[in-house]
């Protein structure tokens, strides 16, 4: 059986390159901007791109941008479409300045999951082979920051924020702007819980497998729920029947699917739970 | 189908006539945008768009054109194309 190649041409020709992006500096209102839609969207991830402009020899993070997505507290997805009409409503001045990529880690370590290193090569691609910045954000406001070049090449890159202050009434304005924006374009995956769950509450999932459920998140209120788009419900049934991708896995990275029969409960995939819990039973 | 202009002129003449000039391949200016910029580039009108992609080696990006229509790998170039390059945004 002939074997099936892993294309690398990225890793040779972005081999000798030198990075672009040593340092980025976030202006003040950008950085408004980026703190508003990242505490926004409270427990959930949320990703966008980012305006990256070249003044006086050095690159300055200017506006960031979020597209209509689906969020998680672990998970944030942007469609193909949704990323080509971004790029198509791109004004021509300002063609090849939005190359950040960035996304928010709520409260976790801002360290890259195989989703992201996974998503960055296919970006990659897209990007016609062309390293672009990185940027990955929480809500303490540390930041991991990379120039991706190839899958076995990222150049660090330190990130500073502008010193000048901004007006309380710009704050309040960019932050209304960012709220309506938000609401817009983002659509929280929502879980449509069961019968169990409601009969012994909401909490008892909580405490007892924690918030490594990938599903966990404060506005989880089995009471409150309200489905606004069939699309993007998953069922839980008594039997934990899952549909659609849950996020990845805790323990060795890897991405959930369907298949994974204990992450109605735990962001863990079957080998690992296997391996790490055996004597784990689905209640 | 036979030349018999050819063979008449080889028959009188001795040699062949000399053949009319091919005309060149026409060609279609292809300009790529992505997030990172355009790149424009020339290819032979008749290639196909799987063509296109593995010579940009875009072979897994969606490829849209300026109506918003996702290209087929099958669909022909036949004229001066903008294509955006594109793929899903997946963080986690």
């Amino acid at each position: 059986m002939t074997y099936q190649v892993t294309e690398c041409l990225s890793v040779l020709l972005n081999r000798w390159k030198k990075p672009t992006y040593e340092k980025l500096t976030i202006t003040a209102t950008a950085y408004v901007k980026l703190l508003a839609y990242i505490n926004l969207v409270g427990d959930y991830e949320i990703s966008g791109f980012g305006r990256v402009q070249k003044m006086d020899d050095e690159y300055y993070i200017t506006d960031f941008a979020i597209l209509k997505q689906t969020i998680r507290s672990t998970y944030a997805e942007i469609d193909d479409m949704s990323v080509a009409q971004f790029i198509m409503s791109i004004p021509e001045d300002q063609q090849g300045e939005w190359v950040l990529d960035w996304h928010s880690h709520v409260r976790m370590s801002t360290s890259p999951s195989s989703t992201d290193m996974d998503n960055y090569e296919k970006m990659l691609e897209a990007r016609l082979g062309t390293p672009f910045p990185v940027i990955i954000v929480n809500q303490d406001e540390k930041f991991t920051a990379f120039e991706y070049l190839s899958r076995n090449k990222q150049e660090d890159i330190k990130v500073y924020v502008s010193t000048e202050t901004v007006a309380e009434e710009t704050i309040r304005s960019i932050y209304a702007q960012c709220k309506e924006e938000v609401q817009e374009k983002c659509t929280q995956y929502i879980v449509q819980t069961t019968k169990k769950t409601k009969t012994q509450g909401n909490s008892w999932y909580k405490e007892y497998y924690g918030q490594h459920n990938p599903w966990y998140a404060e506005d989880d209120d089995d009471e409150e729920l309200v489905v606004e788009d069939d699309e993007d419900v998953i069922d839980v049934t008594d039997d934990a029947t899952i549909t659609g991708p849950v996020g990845h896995c805790e323990i060795c990275g890897k991405a959930l699917t369907s298949k994974d029969k204990y992450a109605a409960y735990y962001a863990v995939c079957n080998d690992c739970m296997e391996e790490h819990y055996p004597n784990f039973i689905l209640p | 189908m036979t030349d018999f202009e050819n063979i008449i002129n080889t028959l009188n003449n001795g040699q062949q006539a000399p053949e009319a000039p091919e005309e060149p391949a026409a060609k279609a200016k292809i300009t790529l945008i992505s997030l990172n910029g355009s790149k424009v580039d020339e290819v032979t009108v008749g290639m196909t768009i799987g063509d296109l992609r593995e010579k940009f080696g875009i072979a897994d990006s969606t490829l849209v054109d300026e109506s918003s229509r996702v290209l087929s790998n099958s669909q022909v170039i036949t004229g001066d194309m903008k294509i955006f390059t594109s793929t899903p945004k997946q963080n986690g």
